[in-house]
């Protein structure tokens, strides 16, 4: 009697499982085909992108899953077995909670940033033993429906199970969205796991719409257009997962994803000739639009907000540094005044202004001398720096014997090589060597580095060389002193910036000479730099002037 | 006992548990003889009385 009534059917014969007349539209291959091959595609790719990643492989877990789903339904439209589908139909219940259960713990891990503990994996796994321990038994599918030609089964009550269970992984994933939207922590991440939890949910819809339109509509062919939205998902997923190292991009990242899905829904309409579908089609696109849309406007507007407070710290900080600098400019005036007068009155002192000096005075006040000497020529020196820096500096370039102006400076500070016991060697030639340029601040330059490479060399010599080569003039100061090591040589010519060696020999450095000096050379269209084979070694500094 | 967290993680059992019932639906699906094929209305009805009668009115 059953033979003869399945004869009546006159179901087509499906003996490559999933092909067969049975299938009454191209649509089911598409709908079905589509996810399955954009699934494993992206699954995989992701897995073997970085295999140790847990995100890569639940993502791997879930394309595998969704996948068999997907085959299974598919051979639930072709087959004309009846034990088929009995077998497919059974596992195609048993599948679907665990794609609900394996995307909780994917947006979980997501938004966390980390594998979740023991206890919450039990409690996502644990609602499934039912589902899955009494997935073939009579709980799950009765028998098989031969009232009709339908080619479908009697469920048992576990399939109500199951929608309960998943509504609920549904909430949970909602709720895991919700306390990433409301957890101030995440950042920057929070529009990447809203992202991603929305693109779930939308995947999850599509992926019920079967279930859903025709359990409402008893049209079981309309809800198979849903299957087309999880390639988008599983697609923007796999992107998000990539991505998701590169934190604070979500806005181009939404753009991104708008642009292609946009691209995607518009372009499957050109093959859809059914009006209703194009409804279907574009409803979903809208609400597409909205959720990205309303993500893309919330960061712009974050991102403006952002930009103006930036600029109005800009603001404030410039009127600050400005007030800082006139304020220390006020200061160092006012202490190389007070300084400058005391070096004085030691000064008139010593020269018996105001009667014979006692011999127990004398040294006394010559180290007063001394020490007032060195305070102006440091408060000078940051002066300079600060001039420098704001602008405040004119040079007035006039010719000069460059040559005659290297020998004074090499005279002056003979002594203080002698003082060292150092040989102090200056070669500038024989001939002059006129050079247009601010004497003044050429004498400051040439004098620092000079002096530096005398403070700096506890032992053995200073050689200075002037030279005029083709076009260039060329001015060498080397010494065998305590050298400079690669760290300070990288803030050797900066602001403030002495090096940690230096600093060790020359404890009154200000740090602003070498800035001094560079800028002073670079006005003349020249250029300075230091050499040096490291600590120890000792330094040469160069000088080159256009001529 | 991390490491037997490790070994027992839940996802990895759930899925033997999947391999397993898989292979006893097959069976019951393809080599049990007892396969139970409706042709009337009443046989469903009947069949969802003995079996769920608590949720007859549902089923």
């Amino acid at each position: 009697m059953i033979d003869e009534l399945i004869a009546a059917c006159e179901w087509g014969s499906s003996p490559l499982v999933f092909f067969s007349e049975n299938v009454f539209s191209p649509l089911i291959y598409y709908s079905h085909l589509t996810p399955v091959l954009v699934s494993l595609i992206l699954g995989f790719y992701i897995y073997f992108s970085n295999r140790k990643s847990l995100l890569n492989r639940i993502l791997l877990f879930i394309a595998l899953v969704l996948s068999t789903w997907l085959l299974l339904d598919l051979v639930l439209w072709a087959t004309d077995s009846r034990r088929m589908v009995v077998f497919a139909w059974s596992l195609v219940n048993m599948i679907e909670p665990i794609v609900y259960a394996g995307f909780v713990y994917f947006t979980m891990v997501f938004v966390s940033g980390k594998d979740v503990h023991w206890r919450t994996k039990l409690l996502i796994v644990l609602p499934l033993l039912p589902t899955v321990g009494l997935t073939g038994t009579h709980w799950n599918i009765l028998g098989f429906n031969l009232t009709n030609c339908d080619r479908e089964v009697i469920e048992g009550p576990l399939p109500y199970y199951n929608y309960l269970i998943e509504i609920l992984y549904v909430f949970w994933i909602v709720m895991i969205g919700f306390r990433a939207w409301t957890n101030k922590q995440l950042a920057t991440k929070r529009a990447q796991s809203l992202l991603v939890v929305g693109s779930t949910l939308v995947l999850l819809l599509g992926f019920a719409s079967g279930n859903i339109v025709g359990s409402f509509s008893e049209d079981w062919a309309i809800g198979q257009y849903g299957l087309f939205v999880i390639p988008i998902s599983i697609g923007a997923l796999s992107y998000f997962v990539i991505q998701a190292r590169f934190l604070g991009k979500s806005q181009i990242m939404a753009a991104q994803v708008l642009v292609i899905g946009l691209w995607l829904a518009v372009f499957s309409i050109l093959f859809i000739q059914n009006i209703s579908v194009v409804r279907w089609i574009v409803a979903a696109t809208l609400v597409f639009l909205a959720i990205l849309g309303y993500i893309l406007l919330q960061s712009f507007k974050h991102e403006i907000q952002q930009r103006k407070e930036i600029e109005q710290l800009a603001r404030e900080l410039q009127v600050s540094n400005r007030q800082q600098v006139t304020l220390i400019h006020f200061i160092t005036h006012q202490i190389k005044g007070f300084v400058t007068k005391s070096r004085n009155i030691f000064s008139m002192v010593l020269d018996g202004d105001f009667g014979p000096v006692p011999d127990t005075m004398r040294p006394m006040i010559e180290e007063g001398f001394r020490s007032d000497t060195k305070g102006v020529n440091t408060i000078q020196e940051i002066l300079n720096a600060a001039n420098i820096k704001s602008g405040k500096v004119e040079y007035k370039k006039e010719p000069f014997d460059l040559k005659a102006l290297i020998d004074e400076i090499a005279r002056d500070l003979k002594g203080n090589a002698e003082s060292k016991k150092l040989a102090l060697a200056v070669d500038t030639g024989t001939e002059p060597l006129m050079y247009p340029g601010d004497r003044a601040q050429l004498v400051n330059a040439f004098k620092n580095l000079i002096d530096n490479s005398i403070k700096y060399t506890p032992n053995g010599e200073v050689r200075v060389k002037l030279r005029q080569e083709g076009k260039m003039v060329r001015f060498t100061v080397e010494d065998t002193g305590v050298g400079i090591t690669k760290e300070d040589m990288a803030r050797l010519f900066t602001e403030g910036g002495h090096g940690a060696n230096s600093a060790k020999v020359n404890v009154e450095s200000t740090g602003f000479g070498l800035y001094i000096v560079k800028n002073i050379i670079e006005a003349h269209g020249g250029k300075v730099w230091a050499e040096s084979e490291g600590e120890g070694k000792g330094s040469r500094f160069v000088v080159e002037l256009p001529a | 006992m991390k490491g037997i967290k490790e070994v027992l993680d839940p996802f990895v059992l759930l899925c033997l548990l999947v391999l397993v019932v898989t292979a006893y639906t097959y069976w019951n699906a393809f080599l049990s003889r007892n396969f139970p094929t409706f042709t009337t209305e009443e046989e469903i009805g009947e069949s969802i009385e003995r079996e769920f009668p608590m949720f007859s009115e549902y089923l």
